[in-house]
């Protein structure tokens, strides 16, 4: 049988790397949300901003900068992606649309490659989150604590922004008919913009959270993205609330499956999402 | 079409082991290309997953050969035959989404016959593979470059003649509108669902095809091919070669199989650039390189008739 | 001989009821129109009896047989088939095509083909991919899809819309033409075409059936003119 402690410290493993997908769908639900459009880059454009905060901190030896730098980058990266690519797809057969992301997401990743090489890459956790605490016979790491802390606070500030802010107010006026917020006087362009910064934004972010706790390599964008879509998918595009829980939710029934059968649990994953879906196409939390 | 299969009759002539690898490379891609674009060019279905397919042959073979009757013949017809039930399943289970759904649950599946692969290593050898495929059988023996290139070349020969049947017939006139206005269809008396389906299972099995002479073509077989980003390679070449038109997947797969071992000393600036195609042709020609052909050939054909008008007059 | 008999069929969209209750008979031989202003359900009650959208309560019943459960495919191989406002045909595949694919449907003849393509005069543009033919051809082709059908109810939805004034003279007496050959059910603005066509008028308005009637009667409802007050 398990003992409590192995089963606790795998529940702890699977909230750090459920927040961690969670970071990872948030960005995507959030322009998927607003524009429709589901970016197949998202991934590759977190893990560039892993290793933007590598270079960032290998230069400077401040890990705030390498962290504010690889969100503001990714953001930027994102944005400029609207503007130049996405806009011309608006409307279009998402045939195209999931096309055109995919496309980017090859040049993504491959100019990753040319400017970082094939290499992997990794971070020192940061000093004052380094060591852990101990709760009964199991270490928890800070670092653990620190990423689970960051991914609900954002689910707060998401949260708050989208329902309680007059920005995420008209935010939420274009998801929801885009056509009436033109009426209203809103302009739907603008907004999907914005939207693609703040997603991409939170994917450096995530990005960023990553590289301290694991290496980072080319391969990684193409293994997240399968992840991210699943809880995207999972959870009912387009919702975030229903993102974070279902993030969390694969997170610890992959570290729990790993200490059943480690042979079989990502099959086991994968097909409990894909039954899931086959069931309920909306998502658990979505609505037809 | 005959033309290319004289020239690809002639290529073994060169005996160039070069060319000739070369030449099988680009039938086993252009057979996957060709099956798949009967989802995606003809029904406008992206499917992430197909590489489950081509690995279903690949190792279908494999384990057939390797373990109950050497022969590659019979490992590959092992291959296609089975390769019937992986198609029906998950298109049966997938097919009924729309299109985005889709094309995650694609993924999805991929990856679950992936994971299936590495992990099951009493079977499929993890990710190792299993290698020591036989050329040389008890039926067949086509150990030599030249032999098993002209058994590829048979199985080319046989598929695409049978593809082109397909897309000429009136199930193809029928996934062919399943692409361009599929709403339309149930009110005209047509169960969308079954006409899927049955794309996606002539595209499941002639992935599969390709799959099993890869294996023979290799002699070894590893769970890559099962992994998403092998499934994005005939998705490209149907993109590039134009998904409009037959011969559109044939073009596509020649230009990337060739290019792609011309620039492997610059792989990454080569998928680079073809990242970036792939977006320019989204972008501006829709209907792939065979699309930009076509129109070209319109133009002119308009221009000598208008000159061919004038002059009579 | 009872057509299609529609009881108690109601459809909402959130506090929205685009359907409410709705229920009419029609008879076989009898041309029976459909209008009423925007939005009053017109197009949604089609949608509901072809199947394009689930009913939320009710029944229907084609020709003495319940199509309620009925998947829109199997309604359709059953005779009822319907047009759309917005026309759909297959852009990416030729005129030919088009029709081939509601031939091989129906089983029709070489001689029912051609028969077609010489009433609606489509000869010409064979060859040519749907998707580049003007309107009034892409309508007529869309109809000749649905004739080849031998439908035992057409039922064509705002089949004027997007139509010049000749090519609406056409329409009626194409449509006057094709009442032998099938029963006909029009959703129109056009009341020209309704009054010329009609041999009942139902009046629909919120959702519900406000009048049901012959053309003059319908020609002297108050209620519709009222309805109708600003809209012509």
């Amino acid at each position: 049988m398990i003992d409590l402690d192995t089963f606790l410290s795998q529940l702890v493993v699977g909230l750090f790397r459920g927040s961690l997908y969670w970071i990872l769908a948030a960005g995507l639900t959030l322009i998927f949300g607003v524009t429709r459009i589901l970016n197949f880059a998202h991934a590759a454009i977190l893990v560039t901003g892993s290793y933007i905060t590598y270079t960032i901190y290998v230069s400077t030896g401040s890990y705030v900068l390498a962290f504010l730098g690889a969100i503001i980058a990714c953001g930027l990266l994102g944005a400029v992606t609207e503007v130049l690519l996405i806009r011309r797809v608006y409307g279009l057969d998402p045939l195209y649309q999931l096309l055109l992301t995919f496309g980017v997401t090859l040049v993504v990743n491959e100019a990753q490659k040319l400017v970082w090489g094939k290499g992997s890459v990794y971070v020192p956790t940061p000093e004052m989150l380094r060591g852990g605490v101990a709760v009964g016979a199991v270490t928890v790491s800070y670092y653990t604590v620190f990423v689970v802390i960051v991914g609900f606070l954002l689910l707060l500030a998401l949260h708050y922004f989208i329902n309680m802010t007059m920005m995420g107010l008209r935010l939420r006026a274009v998801w929801r008919d885009p056509v009436m917020s033109e009426v209203l006087g809103l302009n739907p362009k603008n907004y999907y913009t914005l939207v693609f910064f703040l997603g991409s934004a939170i994917a450096g972010l995530g990005g960023a959270l990553l590289i301290p706790a694991i290496t980072v390599g080319p391969g990684l964008g193409d293994h997240l993205i399968v992840l991210a879509f699943i809880v995207v998918v999972l959870a009912g595009l387009g919702n975030i609330v229903g993102s974070y829980i279902t993030a969390l939710a694969i997170g610890v029934t992959w570290s729990l499956l790993t200490l059943v059968t480690p042979e079989l649990d990502i099959v086991i994953l994968y097909l409990i999402s894909a039954l899931i879906l086959m069931v309920r196409p909306q998502g658990l939390f979505g609505e037809r | 079409m005959i033309l290319v299969y004289v020239v690809l009759a002639l290529i073994p002539l060169t005996g160039q082991r070069f060319y000739i690898y070369l030449g099988s490379l680009f039938m086993i891609y252009a057979i996957f290309a060709l099956s798949y674009n009967v989802l995606f060019g003809y029904a406008r279905l992206v499917s992430f997953g197909h590489g489950l397919f081509f690995a279903w042959g690949a190792y279908a073979t494999a384990l057939t050969t390797l373990n109950l009757y050497r022969d590659p013949l019979v490992g590959v017809l092992v291959g296609i035959v089975t390769a019937l039930i992986p198609s029906l399943v998950v298109g049966f289970l997938t097919v009924r989404h729309t299109r985005i759904y889709f094309a995650i649950l694609t993924l999805a599946f991929g990856m679950v016959f992936y994971s299936a692969l590495v992990k099951l290593r009493w079977l499929t050898g993890g990710t190792d593979g299993l290698v020591g495929i036989p050329k040389r059988g008890v039926i067949l023996d086509i150990s030599s470059p030249q032999a098993y290139y002209y058994f590829i070349l048979a199985f080319f020969i046989v598929s695409t003649l049978l593809l082109y049947a397909i897309s000429r017939s009136s199930i193809g006139l029928l996934i062919r509108a399943l692409g361009g206005n599929e709403e339309r269809l149930p009110f005209l008396g047509y169960s969308v669902f079954q006409l899927r389906l049955v794309a996606f299972t002539i595209s499941g099995v002639g992935s599969a095809l390709a799959g099993s002479l890869y294996a023979i073509l290799m002699g070894v077989v590893t769970p890559d091919i099962s992994y998403w980003t092998f499934s994005a390679e005939p998705l490209i070449m149907c993109l590039v070669g134009g998904f409009e038109h037959f011969m559109g997947p044939l073009v596509g797969a020649f230009v990337i199989v060739v290019l792609t071992t011309i620039a492997a000393r610059f792989y990454e600036v080569w998928m680079l650039v073809l990242g970036l195609m792939v977006i320019g042709i989204v972008l501006a020609f829709r209907g792939g390189f065979t699309g930009f052909l076509e129109t070209t050939w319109n133009l002119a054909r308009h221009m000598v008739v208008a000159r061919g008008g004038a002059s009579k007059s | 001989m009872e057509l299609l008999r529609v009881e108690g069929v109601t459809k909402r969209f959130g506090n929205l009821v685009a359907v409410d209750n709705v229920s009419f008979t029609t008879r076989e031989g009898e041309l029976v129109a459909i209008i009423g202003p925007n939005g009053a359900g017109k197009t949604t009650l089609v949608n509901l009896i072809t199947k394009k959208l689930e009913p939320d309560q009710g029944r229907i019943f084609f020709r003495g047989m319940e199509i309620t459960r009925l998947p829109a495919h199997s309604i359709a191989r059953l005779g009822l088939v319907r047009t759309f406002q917005i026309v759909s045909i297959f852009p990416n595949l030729t005129v030919e095509e088009n029709l081939a694919i509601a031939a091989l449907r129906s089983n029709a003849s070489r001689s029912d083909l051609e028969r077609v393509v010489e009433e609606f005069k489509l000869k010409e543009y064979m060859g040519r991919k749907a998707g580049t033919l003007p309107l009034g051809v892409q309508k007529l082709l869309e109809l000749s899809m649905s004739l080849l059908l031998k439908p035992k109810l057409l039922i064509l939805d705002e089949p004027a819309a997007g139509l010049g004034p000749e090519d609406r003279v056409s329409l009626i007496e194409t449509l006057a033409r094709l009442r032998s050959q099938t029963n006909i059910l029009i959703i129109e603005h056009d009341m020209n075409v309704v009054f010329k066509l009609a041999d009942r008028i139902i009046v629909m308005d919120k959702g519900r059936i406000v009048a049901d009637g012959s053309p003059e009667e319908i020609r002297g409802n108050k209620y519709v003119r009222e309805i109708y007050l600003g809209e012509e």
